[in-house]
């Protein structure tokens, strides 16, 4: 019988989001638990936050590559996320990735405005 | 694709953990998994780590008390649940949040629940925007709310008049709310703004439909946010005044150039300035020049040796032919490195030509084409490079240029050192066997190695 430290812990889940499930609070939490848990499976994780990351931030300087696009089921997962933040929140999260990535914050707002025009259909 | 995500997590996840109000057990876990990070550790093991430790110091205290503070699902920090919003939410998801029904919902607008939950399954400022957009503020409050009574609250959300806010109030919308439809109406403008741009733009051979809508898109938030955060619907109007295809096609120029500059960037990055000029620096033709220059002072050596041999010099004409060969060596070198350095300048414009190439690919790229790959110009360009710094093709590369060229004059060395000591086979009409010989001699070292006894630029 699974221990209630693994329950807790997701141990049926081996996604880094299972894991921290447990710490998960309100959707500010959930949001940022998703959006590592992508990171993870995409295996940037260590390299967003690592000390090669320096690296990669000065290779990263021009912003993302416009060939890089997400998936559009992690667009749509992040963007469910993404909506339930308060509007400040979301506001604060685009204007930071605004200056620091404009590309990627176009991949966002693109996201948005495509999944909002579906859904008003 | 995960490149988008690397920084999409790099750049929010610090954001909402200084957000995250009394740094909660995850900012906690995330700030000293950052720090980890920061020093060479892993971030996924640390924050695992740190969860763990949480939880595990949460069941240390006691089974009963493990969970208290401990939320155990999106929704319950906020207090709001399924429940809270009854009959409205009728998905699986749970509302939470700023943005739920509860609480952007004025009071007693029971006409508003059920079309917009059912979009989604649970009702956000955007279901409600899309509810009650239409109405007046009238209507939703039930009374008189001054100028703004017979406005909708589509326009009235943008139109940025003095005491709006005190009039939604008065309509039952809390400033929370407020705030969250400001923002939708703000979205709503944009949002037709993309439809309407997205219709009417003809649509680019080659680029698919995805595609294309994400460029405008990009294109009208670009626009968008660069009227700042709080804009009326009249400065939109006016900021999106073009006719949308005129706009559309202003965006999809953008994002071309945009791509090219992004392009052009990868192949500097590629073929850095100079890259070819220290990739075939002189050093790299060194050891060749010498071995090539060493090779034919070596002959004339042997040609000086045999004159004394036969008697053509003596120890004096011998010394002083060998004195005339050094000084000449340091002619023949400087003659070699020029030679050298035609192989150097072929080389490194074999590398401008391939970086030049992948430039003017960056440079002319076109929406709708096969995205520009600088990588096989960098393969083309290794190749390149590989094969050219190989020291033996740089050996023979240097031979093929010098030809048939002698850097010495064996007949002239000699020559030197006879004209010091004089002649040593009599009268010169007496001396032309021993001369005869000298010349044969020479022709027959040029034989052995394969070079021809004619040819400009002999000292």
């Amino acid at each position: 019988m699974m221990s209630l430290k693994d329950q807790l812990l997701g141990a049926s889940d081996k996604s880094l989001g299972g894991q921290l499930q447990p710490l998960v609070q309100n959707e500010l939490d959930d949001f940022m638990v998703t959006l590592m848990d992508m990171g993870d499976k995409k295996g940037v994780l260590d390299e967003a936050f690592g000390k090669a990351s320096i690296e990669g931030r000065l290779s990263d300087a021009g912003g993302s590559d416009p060939r890089q696009t997400m998936d559009r089921e992690d667009m749509e997962l992040l963007m469910q996320k993404f909506e339930r933040l308060d509007p400040k929140v979301q506001q604060q999260l685009l204007s930071e990735l605004q200056q620091q990535d404009p590309r990627a914050h176009a991949e966002i707002m693109a996201g948005i405005r495509l999944l909002r025009g579906k859904q008003r259909v | 694709m995960s490149r988008v995500i690397k920084s999409i997590v790099r750049v929010a996840v610090p954001v909402i953990v200084a957000l995250i109000p009394g740094a909660g057990p995850l900012a906690v876990a995330v700030s000293s998994a950052v720090a980890t990070a920061a020093t060479g550790g892993s971030f996924k093991e640390s924050l695992i780590s740190g969860a763990t430790a949480f939880v595990g110091a949460k069941i240390g205290q006691s089974l009963q008390g493990t969970f208290e503070g401990l939320g155990t699902g999106v929704g319950e920090a906020t207090g709001l649940t399924v429940a809270d919003v009854g009959p409205l939410a009728t998905g699986s998801v749970p509302a939470t949040g700023l943005s739920t029904l509860a609480q952007v919902a004025p009071a007693g607008v029971s006409q508003f629940g059920t079309a917009a939950a059912d979009l989604f399954g649970a009702p956000t400022a955007f279901d409600v925007f899309n509810s009650l957009g239409q109405k007046t503020l009238g209507e939703l409050a039930g009374k008189s709310v001054g100028a703004f009574t017979g406005m909708t609250l589509e326009s009235a959300l943008n139109s940025g008049l003095e005491g709006l806010d005190e009039a939604l109030e008065q309509t039952g919308f809390k400033p929370d709310a407020i705030v969250a439809l400001k923002q939708e109406a703000r979205n709503s403008l944009a949002q037709g703004a993309f439809t309407n741009i997205s219709g009417a733009t003809p649509k680019i051979p080659g680029l698919s439909d995805e595609e294309f809508n994400k460029i405008i898109a990009s294109g009208v938030e670009r626009l968008n946010t660069s009227l700042g955060p709080s804009t009326t619907a009249q400065a939109f109007q006016a900021a999106f005044g073009e006719p949308p295809d005129v706009l559309g096609q202003k965006f999809l120029t953008e994002e071309r150039d945009l791509r090219r500059q992004a392009f052009t960037g990868e192949v500097e990055k590629a073929f850095p300035k100079d890259f070819g000029k220290d990739i075939f620096a002189p050093t790299l033709t060194d050891d060749a020049a010498s071995r090539i220059l060493g090779e034919q002072r070596s002959g004339v050596e042997s040609g000086i040796g045999a004159a004394q041999a036969r008697g053509n010099l003596n120890p004096t004409g011998g010394a002083t032919a060998r004195q005339f060969l050094e000084k000449e060596t340091d002619r023949a070198r400087s003659s070699l490195d020029e030679l050298a350095n035609v192989f150097r300048q072929q080389s490194i414009s074999g590398t401008e030509s391939i970086a030049g190439r992948a430039g003017q690919a960056a440079r002319t790229f076109e929406l709708g084409q096969p995205q520009f790959d600088v990588t096989p110009f960098k393969e083309e360009s290794e190749r390149f490079v590989t094969q050219r710094t190989e020291p033996g093709f740089v050996e023979k590369s240097i031979r093929d240029i010098l030809g048939g060229q002698q850097l010495f004059d064996l007949r002239k060395t000699v020559n030197e050192g006879g004209s010091v000591q004089g002649l040593v086979s009599g009268p010169p009409q007496k001396g032309v066997l021993l001369d005869q010989l000298l010349a044969r001699q020479g022709a027959s070292q040029n034989r052995r190695r394969g070079l021809g006894v004619s040819g400009s630029g002999v000292f």
